[in-house]
C-alpha cells in the first residue's frame, strides 16, 4: 500500500467524500512547522514593553527558549502550525482552534506547561499542568486536537 | 509582614464591561472572537459601560492607545464574577482622566484559570470588530 500525504493548507478534500473514505490520514504534512513557529517566537522576543498599549511586559527570553526546545522536540508532521500568542504577564502560549475544538499549551514557567483541552460539545473541558520535558504528554494533546480536526 | 492591598469598590453586578482588544494576537479571526489570552492577566483593564460610550471607547483605542485597528468586546460583570473575575472601579495610571476605568482581578484558583478565561472569551459580545 502506498502512503499518501495531504497538505490541507493547500488542498482541502471533503472529509465526507467517497474518495476520502479510502484514505487513512496518518499525519498532518507541515514541514515548515518548526520554521514558522520559530519566526513567531522571534517576533514575540522582539516585542517592546507595553506591546498591547495596556502595560504588557516583554516576553521573557527564558519562556522563548523553553518554547523553542519544546517545538524542536515534537515529532515531525504532528499538526497544523499553531498560533503563537504572547501573554500580558510576559509568557506565551500555543493555540490550535477548529470550531468548538481547541487546545492551548501555555508555557506557564520555563519548566511547566498549563494546558486547556476544550470541546464543550463533546463534554471536554480539561485543564492541568505538567512538566515541559514531558514531550509525550504534549504530543498526545496535540494529536488529540489534530485527530479531531481530521475526523479520525 | 505582608501589606494589605486596597482594592477599589466592586463594580455593580448589573454593569456591562468593555474590554479593548489592542493586538491581533488576542483575536481569533476565523471565529470572530477574542482569544482567552485577552483575559488571562490579573488585573486587566476594562471600561464600565454605563460610565462611557462605545464611541468614547473607540476613540480611546485610536487616540490614546494608538490602536485604531483594535476592537471592543463586552461582557457582563456578574457573569465574570461567577467565573472568578472581580471588577473593581480603579483609575488607570496611564489615563487618569478615564473615569469609566476598572481593573478585573482573577480570584479563582490556578487549576481553573484557563477554563474560566476561555468561558469569558466565549461569552463576549463584539461591539466594535477589530480590523487588523
Amino acid at each position: 500500500m502506498t502512503l499518501l500525504t495531504i497538505d490541507r493548507d493547500r488542498f482541502r478534500t471533503g472529509g465526507n467524500s467517497a474518495e476520502f473514505a479510502l484514505w487513512i490520514p496518518t499525519a498532518y504534512f507541515a514541514p515548515d512547522f518548526p520554521a514558522r513557529v520559530e519566526d513567531e517566537l522571534n517576533r514575540l522576543a522582539a516585542l517592546p514593553h507595553n506591546w498591547d498599549a495596556q502595560g504588557a511586559r516583554n516576553i521573557d527570553p527564558q519562556f522563548i527558549q523553553a518554547a523553542r526546545i519544546l517545538i524542536q522536540s515534537l515529532p515531525a508532521n504532528i499538526a497544523k502550525v499553531p498560533t503563537v500568542v504572547p501573554m500580558a504577564k510576559g509568557n506565551l502560549q500555543f493555540e490550535w482552534h477548529d470550531g468548538p475544538r481547541s487546545l492551548e499549551l501555555e508555557i506557564e514557567n520555563p519548566k511547566r506547561i498549563h494546558f486547556l483541552k476544550w470541546h464543550p460539545e463533546e463534554g471536554i473541558e480539561e485543564e492541568g499542568v505538567y512538566d515541559i520535558e514531558d514531550i509525550a504528554r504534549s504530543a498526545a494533546l496535540i494529536r488529540w486536537f489534530q485527530r479531531g480536526v481530521m475526523n479520525v | 509582614m505582608s501589606e494589605a492591598v486596597a482594592y477599589g469598590p466592586p463594580v455593580p453586578a448589573g454593569e456591562e464591561l468593555y474590554r479593548l482588544i489592542t493586538t491581533l494576537d488576542w483575536w481569533v479571526a476565523d471565529e470572530g472572537r477574542p482569544s482567552s489570552a485577552a483575559f488571562d492577566d490579573s488585573p486587566f483593564s476594562v471600561n464600565i459601560a454605563s460610565l462611557t460610550t462605545i464611541e468614547e471607547t473607540v476613540r480611546q483605542l485610536s487616540d490614546d492607545l494608538k490602536r485604531p485597528d483594535g476592537g471592543v468586546v463586552a461582557f457582563a460583570c456578574d457573569r465574570a464574577r461567577e467565573l472568578g473575575f472581580d471588577a473593581r472601579q480603579e483609575s488607570d495610571s496611564q489615563f487618569p482622566e478615564n473615569h469609566a476605568h476598572a481593573h478585573v482581578y482573577y480570584s479563582g484558583g490556578n487549576s481553573s484559570r484557563k477554563k474560566n478565561a476561555r468561558k469569558l472569551a466565549r461569552e463576549c459580545r463584539t461591539i466594535h470588530p477589530p480590523s487588523f
